[in-house]
């Protein structure tokens, strides 16, 4: 049954014909795409159905609509269309036909209302933001992106290995999980964990985000984890060990990133950190934590995508990714510095910008709970927000002087930016101080509608006394927040030494186990071949002297071979056809 | 002291002193926990927590977790990139 438009095959459809047409109808399309997947979007409601009978008694439910679907894919329309202007600049048409189809699975994937529409999408969704990161054509792109399909393959068939529980027992439709505690929930609960960049599971964002091209992070950056967080939502809301998990994450995440000094990674352990803040909001559950969760993600695509851009931005005109390769690139950039400072002032949660509107909702849901010291860990992480992002960044990169470790930037080129990208940086800004200045127009889109009253005087007051007093102590100890030419280890360790080791190990010792059969194996057939030669050899091995006369018959390489085979064939047949007539003979007698 | 750093600190006082005044004044907390009540408490779990995270990060993670760039190069086949951080490499 079909009443509607399903805006993820409109994007995917779009993105197929991107990758075949020339240069001038390729960006058409890039646009046209999103713009009629959104008005295809937003005229979905609960009636509408697209359903696929697969094989008998298997429907797919392609659409599945509600208030948390339809807030997702307001946000997953406008991110689409923000990162096609923003890629217009990109001449690589494989790349940027992939990120309509990614933005196109995620929307899929977001709107299956049974599991198997689900790992469908789930699964389109991974291949094409792996193809995504190779396509940056690097050698690191390559490698990380090997790392990255590695990671989902194990995340898509853990939730395949639930899905397949689910529906053997009888149930097609996607329903919360919440309590039931049976393995199904945990196979399923991990799949979503790996999108969800759930620590451990955690690394393959810091790890492959940096390695893609400029515009494919801003697409990678927006969906893979929104779509882990939306299932976190809608399966896992009130489950209460993620509030630890949550906190856990965004203290984490935070702290990462005081260290890194690889601008992407950096952003990509913010990622990790404001998802902590959705975990843990969707732990608490109930109409505060539900809407605070889905709020946050909402606003976290918008300012985590202006983030990324400016980076992209600041990447394509200096070509440098270290921090201490950058500073006062103020002067010579002046508009991405200005939408990266509003941006990085919305992630820690600064008044009048987004992410204090939804910041709000959270820690109201957490104090409704009794969830006390979450609240304040939360509290310490969003100061962490502030120290690594809002202040360092913007210290180091974009306002602050040469301060020892950048005297390198004294003779930094930088190149214009494409028109493109800054409209799409302009764009995604505007979003971050528009709902943070008329947050009703997020909370009209919550599933619950609630309100934050995010403008009371006390929320006001403590975020300016959190912020105040975080930037006292960045400037007393700023000697030490400059970045150090490093790499963090993160839980990839785990497998990029010691299980490449081992599978190195493993592979060693299985070819040398064959080396070692082959060589044996050679010297049999060497040995044989003498015996087959010259049967009287095994004779003369064994200590039994034969008289050879010279000129004989043994002499003779042609005819000795066939000859000592013939003797070898007959005498094992005779061992064989004894051996069954005494086994005959057995049996008879037993008999 | 530098200069600018005075100004910094005098200007981050002058926040704080108008930010409690206000808090004092105006503020009618929803929820009564010590930090909701007691004004200014958020410029201590601000400060503390600021601190507690660069020694967290600076000093503890960064002296276990942090390695030279092409620590994960060293055992590999293919010869080591990304040293010097450009984009091309």
């Amino acid at each position: 049954m079909i009443n509607s438009i399903h805006p993820g095959l409109i994007l995917i459809l779009s993105g197929i014909v991107i990758m075949l047409v020339p240069e001038k109808l390729r960006k058409v399309l890039m646009i046209a795409g999103p713009v009629i997947a959104a008005f295809a979007a937003w005229s979905l409601n609960q009636a509408s159905c697209l359903c696929l009978e697969i094989v008998p008694k298997i429907t797919l439910q392609l659409l599945h609509v509600d208030s948390l679907t339809k807030m997702f894919l307001v946000i997953f329309s406008a991110a689409s269309l923000i990162g096609a202007v923003y890629a217009l600049s990109s001449q690589n048409r494989f790349e940027t036909g992939l990120e309509a189809i990614y933005a196109g699975s995620s929307m899929g994937a977001v709107l299956a209302g049974d599991w198997i529409t689900l790992i469908i999408f789930w699964e389109i969704m991974a291949v094409s933001s792996w193809l995504i990161v190779t396509s940056a054509g690097t050698e690191r792109a390559s490698k990380a992106g090997f790392r990255y399909l590695m990671v989902h393959l194990l995340g898509g068939n853990l939730l395949l290995a639930g899905i397949i529980m689910k529906v053997a027992g009888g149930s097609m439709d996607i329903t919360c999980l919440t309590g039931t505690g049976d393995a199904a929930f945990w196979l399923i609960f991990l799949g979503v964990a790996v999108n969800a960049a759930i620590p451990p599971l955690n690394s393959w964002v810091s790890d492959a985000y940096p390695e893609a091209p400029m515009g494919g992070t801003v697409y990678m950056a927006s969906f893979t984890t929104k779509v882990g967080m939306f299932y976190i939502i809608r399966l896992f809301a009130g489950t209460e060990f993620l509030l630890w998990v949550g906190v856990f994450m965004a203290i984490y995440g935070a702290s990462m990133a005081l260290i890194e000094n690889d601008l992407r990674r950096l952003f990509s352990y913010h990622i990790v950190s404001q998802l902590g803040y959705i975990v843990a909001a969707a732990a608490v559950g109930g109409a505060l934590g539900i809407d605070g969760a889905a709020a946050h993600t909402f606003n976290n695509i918008l300012y985590k995508g202006v983030l990324f851009m400016c980076c992209g931005a600041v990447i394509t005109a200096t070509g440098k990714r270290r921090i201490s390769d950058l500073s006062g690139l103020y002067r010579k950039m002046p508009l991405t510095s200005i939408c990266f400072l509003i941006a990085s002032l919305s992630i820690a949660g600064f008044p009048l910008l987004n992410g204090f509107v939804s910041k709000s909702l959270i820690m109201n849901a957490m104090a409704e709970g009794g969830y006390h010291a979450a609240e304040i860990l939360l509290m310490v992480a969003s100061v962490g927000t502030l120290l690594s992002i809002a202040l360092k960044v913007n210290y180091f990169v974009f306002f602050g002087k040469a301060d020892g470790c950048t005297e390198r930037n004294t003779v930094l080129e930088v190149k214009p930016v494409p028109l493109n990208m800054k409209i799409a940086m302009v764009m995604g800004t505007a979003g971050c101080v528009i709902i943070g200045v008329m947050p009703d127009l997020l909370y009209g889109l919550t599933p619950f509608g609630s309100d934050g009253h995010p403008f009371t005087v006390d929320h006001v007051t403590q975020y300016i006394e959190l912020f105040s007093a975080a930037t006292l102590a960045f400037v007393m100890y700023i000697r030490h927040m400059a970045p150090h030419v490093a790499i963090t280890l993160d839980f990839d360790w785990f497998y990029r030494k010691p299980l490449a080791a081992a599978v190195r190990w493993t592979s060693g010792a299985v070819s040398g186990l064959f080396e070692t059969c082959g060589r044996l194996v050679s010297r049999l057939v060497a040995a044989g071949s003498r015996y087959l030669h010259r049967p009287s050899a095994m004779l003369e091995d064994l200590g039994v002297k034969i008289p050879r006369r010279k000129g004989g018959i043994e002499d003779d390489d042609v005819l000795m071979k066939p000859a000592g085979s013939l003797v070898a064939i007959n005498v094992t047949l005779g061992i064989v056809i004894a051996a069954v007539v005494l086994a005959i003979l057995k049996v008879r007698g037993a008999v | 002291m530098s200069k600018k750093k005075k100004t910094v600190y005098l200007l981050l006082a002058a926040v704080m002193v108008i930010s409690v005044i206000i808090e004092v004044l105006f503020a009618h907390p929803h929820y009564h926990m010590l930090w909701n009540l007691v004004p200014g408490f958020d410029l201590i779990i601000g400060f503390a927590g600021a601190w507690g995270l660069i020694l967290l990060a600076k000093v503890i993670m960064a002296g276990v977790l942090q390695r030279d760039e092409d620590y994960y190069d060293k055992n590999s086949m293919s010869s080591p990139s990304g040293k010097d951080g450009d984009v091309n490499d």
